[in-house]
């Protein structure tokens, strides 16, 4: 074949495709979060613009680019302008390196270190709201800015942490052997359940998702790093913040779910047995991969609608007493076991596995329904 | 070595979680405030000078638009300190006073939730907003089909009540407190074991029962600290005294207690409201105003007279020359106004996110702050 | 008139009320500063001197009135028959021991300050401040002493009687086609220096009130229409000029009924009446007037700003005419 086909024309039209559906699904899930939210919260969400309020997903768009944009008069204009763009390359970039469907067809670049690029490209997002915090020239705004640098330094550890196990067990960081490791033994879910946790819990506060919307908080910084941003600017802000949900909805479904495949112990649909139904499998693999991520993305607006917010010191807590010493022990926890595993000859996933679903009783258990209203502690009787 | 900078931050006059036009200016290390100081007068218009201006019954509107949130509280308030100067308060009929205490009681558990509501939604959990405003809403409902209006009922008249109860409104009543006690248990589900909700208000504008004294404090703040005093029951006006409540009293004198307070006051108010009902019906349908005269023109005297509030002590003191039909003086002692004073005693050393909680505990008006 | 409540007769000399079991404690502490006491409707006031209030507030505290509820002044200066100091201060104490309240009044003249209680019950700061700010009564050894609802600047204290209801001209641009120069507070006006906001020079006594003439007559020469609201006040002020030159609030009685001494029996019921059209008897003054004079209504007790003299010259003009 061509190199300049294979190397560039194909990744490019791969990533065009990939980019245009992905932004159409962020623009849907503006909608699917509102009415979701509605139904939530005994209200209707938007049904006025065509069929259920569907064009309301071509209408927020119009209406941004239609709104005045606003600069403020002494804001640094350089950094204000960067400020919405530069966190939205990083998330475009990273649609290059996520396989959707089986490989090759479906991936527009397939990197054998994706996963550190993946991490890394998505770190870079803050600084985007930093420097639009900052470059707004007002106090809300940086404060909105200093809190996101914070979380994000913060949780970008117990990130990047919880994923060393997966990739002590699956040996590789390319993220199509991950797939696949995971089609011929199980889902990195059950025996790297406390990663998972915490792999879910440190995107949530990546992306400034109820409880940890501290950047933006509405009732305490109006808006936070985006109270002086508006219009397209602020769409940019929005497109950002959705496309890395996605991302990192993506990151979970190929790291713990088993991406593209539906299969366990090698048997079901796995990577080969989809190659081998063709186009057709590549679809189905792609059908499988989309439920998988929007089941995640549905959960980030179940906790939005749960929710209240934490506090800022609150949240450092979490970050750093809780999230970091669970992953580093699930760290020791599956290196040991794996090494034994290896010497002794058993499935260390399996034990894993068991420890998990220990685990899963136990919180279960501690959650069970009890009394259900607490009274004012002192009451005086008639 | 490293120079210190405090931030000034205006918290307001425009903000989302001042719940009006308060503005606090704080002084900020951080998040973590070191000083603030809140500006009030943006509401301001000049209440109790037109009470000056005004024949009594002219200013029972008025008093609508202090706390408009609990309007039937204030006109109570007020009826009842001209009521008290003219020195015909026993001489009101058993089914005003239960009518009034219906309207006062179903205005206590509108405001309580419209506090429920805007406080939930400024510590960020945002669906309690929503169930609040349901139930608010069934509540302004009974309102309008009393006397037309929703917020600004002005409904009550010195000496008894405008107008009876309309047909079937007691079956609404019923209704509606059939389900309320429901919808609490709902709120109290989504938020009172909620660890978050816990860390974020537990701890938070501790205040001593003493200090709460101090700074005059009155109403579920001075509740939450654990100081059992209730205007209903220490002072009794209408029918209180043949209603059977509780009042709820928190330990710790935080943001949780002052919560577990409104939210059991919610319940005990549904109480009384339920108690009401066979109460009205034994009482002679229309007999809703004392026969006192037409012109008001009370004696030469000075009353101070309080009610017990949504947000605590509401007093009007009055003043009348015994000539006119206009109170020479009349003042208002607004709750919120006092308890908004110690606010800055709340908030020392607390971050930034927690002032957002602390004004919501404290739930003010600004209407009412500054009149 | 058939009030429904006659006063009743005091039943206890001051002497007894110092007796009451629930201050008796309280005042033996500080009887000598106690000046007066009285008794209504079940409340006690107590009259105290000025110098002593603090003494006093201290002992009330220390038996058991810890709670502040209320601190507010009264301007006396338009009590009918009032000889004391223009001012008094009330202060109302609670005390949660004996479930009860007493009133502690102060009186000071304009400008004399009064001890602060501040250091007695902190809740009364914002309280004091506001009496400053609605009053101008003063306050010794507060700790922050300024304008609370009010803005730093602004000019009069408005409770006081002689502040005119319906406002003063703050220099606020409301109608900058009239008042192009404007005013209102400035950039930087809104701190502790602030000399500009009252942008008016006028010579209106007092405070200034609203320049309605002067609006009218900017209005008028100045070539330029008048804003939309404007257009009404224009309306209203040039209304008494040529029919009812008396329809004037601020205008006493005896010299309205002067301007209306030629007129008709309207006229002259008109001009008796308070001219605020506050609609509290039903019509505007006007409308009161024709009312009485068509025979429509013979209640001459219907006008309630103008009070019993606009009703003693009703009831003289109505019986003089023969209608009553």
């Amino acid at each position: 074949m061509n190199p300049w086909m294979h190397y560039l024309v194909w990744p490019l039209v791969k990533f065009l495709v990939a980019f245009i559906i992905v932004q159409g699904i962020v623009a849907a899930m503006n909608w699917v979060e509102r009415r979701l939210l509605g139904f939530v919260q005994a209200r209707l969400g938007p049904n006025r613009v065509g069929p259920k309020g569907l064009l309301q997903i071509i209408a927020d768009p119009v209406k941004f680019l239609l709104k005045e944009d606003i600069v403020p008069a002494n804001a640094e204009t350089i950094a204000y302008f960067l400020g919405p763009i530069l966190p939205l390359i990083p998330t475009f970039l990273v649609y290059c390196l996520i396989p959707f469907g089986p490989p090759p067809t479906f991936v527009a670049a397939r990197v054998n270190v994706a996963v550190l690029l993946v991490l890394a490209l998505t770190s870079t997002g803050v600084y985007g709201i930093i420097l639009g915090g900052w470059a707004s020239n007002n106090k809300y705004s940086l404060m909105g800015g200093l809190r996101s640098a914070a979380q994000m330094v913060s949780y970008e550890v117990p990130f990047g942490l919880s994923i060393v196990g997966v990739l002590m067990l699956s040996g590789s960081l390319d993220l199509v052997k991950i797939v696949n490791y995971q089609a011929d033994h199980i889902w990195n879910l059950f025996p790297q359940l406390i990663a998972a946790f915490i792999f879910f819990v440190a995107m949530t506060a990546e992306t400034n998702r109820t409880p940890f919307d501290l950047p933006e908080a509405d009732s305490e910084l109006v808006g936070g790093y985006h109270t002086e941003y508006s219009a397209m600017k602020f769409a940019f802000f929005m497109l950002a913040e959705y496309s890395a949900m996605l991302v990192n909805c993506c990151l979970m479904t190929l790291l713990f779910l088993g991406g593209w495949t539906l299969a366990i112990g090698g048997y079901g649909l796995t990577t080969q047995t989809l190659q081998h139904m063709g186009i057709p499998g590549g679809m189905l693999g792609v059908l499988i991969f989309i439920v998988k991520v929007m089941t995640f993305m549905l959960v980030y607006i179940w906790f939005r609608a749960t929710f209240p917010r934490f506090r800022f010191d609150q949240l450092m807590d979490l970050g750093w007493k809780w999230m970091i010493p669970l992953a580093l022990a699930n760290i020791v926890v599956t290196g040991v076991v794996v090494l034994l595993g290896q010497s002794l000859n058993f499935q260390g996933e399996v034990v894993l596995s068991i420890a998990g679903a220990a685990i899963v009783g136990y919180t279960l258990y501690n959650l069970r329904p009890r009394a259900k209203v607490v009274h004012a502690s002192r009451v005086s009787e008639v | 070595m490293f120079d210190v900078h405090e931030m000034e931050v205006n918290f307001g006059p425009q903000h989302p979680s001042t719940h009006g036009v308060l503005r606090v200016l704080l002084k900020v290390d951080g998040e973590r405030i070191i000083e603030a100081k809140p500006i009030i007068g943006y509401l301001h218009r000049g209440t109790e000078k037109l009470f000056e201006n005004m024949a009594y019954p002219q200013c029972i509107p008025h008093t609508d638009r202090m706390d408009y949130v609990a309007a039937a509280t204030n006109n109570l308030g007020f009826v009842e300190a001209v009521e008290k100067l003219m020195g015909v308060t026993h001489m009101i009929p058993k089914r005003a006073q239960i009518m009034r205490v219906m309207m006062s009681e179903l205005q206590r558990i509108s405001s309580h939730l419209l506090w429920l509501a805007t406080h939930a939604i400024d510590i960020g959990a945002m669906t309690p907003f929503f169930y609040c405003f349901r139930e608010r809403e069934q509540v302004l409902d009974l309102f309008e089909a009393y006397c037309g209006a929703r917020l600004t009922l002005n409904c009550m008249r010195i000496g008894g009540m405008p107008d009876d109860l309309p047909p079937r409104w007691l079956d609404d009543l019923a209704a509606f407190i059939g389900k309320f006690e429901a919808a609490i248990d709902e709120y109290e589900s989504l938020l009172t074991n909620n660890r978050i909700w816990k860390r974020r208000t537990i701890g938070v504008g501790v205040i001593s029962p003493e200090e709460a004294i101090d700074w005059g404090v009155t109403g579920p703040p001075l509740r939450g600290s654990g100081v059992e005093w209730d205007l209903r029951r220490a002072q009794p006006y209408e029918c209180y005294p043949e209603l059977q409540f509780e009042i709820p009293v928190g330990k710790n004198g935080d943001t949780y207690d002052r919560y577990l307070v409104r939210m059991s006051e919610m319940r005990q108010s549904r109480r009384i409201l339920e108690q009401c009902i066979p109460m009205i019906k034994g009482t002679p349908a229309g007999d809703i105003k004392a026969k006192i005269s037409r012109v008001i023109r009370p004696p030469e005297g000075e009353v101070y007279h309080s009610i017990e509030s949504p947000k605590g002590e509401l007093g009007y003191y009055i003043i009348s020359d015994g000539k006119s039909q206009t109170a020479y003086r009349c003042r208002v002692r607004p709750p919120s106004f006092v308890n908004l004073q110690a606010l800055p005693v709340m908030a020392k050393g607390h971050l930034v996110s927690d002032l957002v909680a602390l004004i919501g505990t404290i739930d003010i008006v600004l209407g009412e702050v500054d009149r | 008139m058939p009030d429904a409540t006659e006063q009743k007769p005091e039943t206890r000399t001051a002497d007894d009320i110092k007796r009451d079991p629930r201050i008796a404690a309280a005042v033996a502490r500080v009887n000598d500063a106690i000046t007066e006491a009285k008794e209504f409707a079940g409340e006690i006031t107590l009259g105290v001197s000025r110098d002593r209030i603090r003494d006093v507030a201290n002992a009330f505290k220390n038996e058991g009135f810890n709670y502040l509820v209320d601190l507010s002044g009264v301007d006396y200066s338009k009590y009918p028959g009032w000889s004391g100091p223009r001012f008094a201060v009330s202060y109302t104490l609670y005390s949660f021991r004996k479930n009860n309240r007493v009133r502690l009044k102060v009186g000071t003249d304009d400008g004399t300050p009064i001890p602060s209680v501040t250091s007695v019950w902190k809740t009364a700061n914002w309280h004091e401040r506001e009496t400053f700010d609605m009053m101008g009564i003063r306050f010794d050894g507060h700790p922050n002493l300024e304008r609370i609802l009010m803005w730093d600047g602004f000019n009069g204290h408005p409770l006081r009687k002689d502040f005119p209801v319906r406002g003063i001209d703050t220099g606020a641009r409301i109608y900058p086609e009239v008042f192009p120069e404007g005013g209102g507070p400035k950039a930087g006006s809104t701190g502790k220096d602030v000399k500009d906001v009252n942008l008016y020079k006028g010579d209106w006594p007092h405070y200034g009130m609203w320049p309605v003439a002067e609006i009218a007559a900017r209005a008028k020469t100045g070539g330029q229409p008048p804003a939309p609201e404007l257009a009404n006040v224009v309306a209203e002020t040039a209304k008494p000029t040529e029919e009812a030159p008396w329809h004037d609030p601020e205008m006493p009685m005896p010299e309205r009924l002067d301007l209306a001494k030629a007129g008709s029996l309207k006229d002259k019921l008109f001009a008796a009446m308070a001219q605020t059209d506050c609609t509290a008897c039903g019509w505007d003054c006007e409308g009161y007037a024709a009312a009485l004079d068509s025979g429509e209504t013979k209640d001459v007790t219907l006008c309630v700003p103008g009070e019993a003299e606009t009703e003693a010259k009703l009831r003289e003009l109505m019986a003089a005419a023969g209608k009553l």
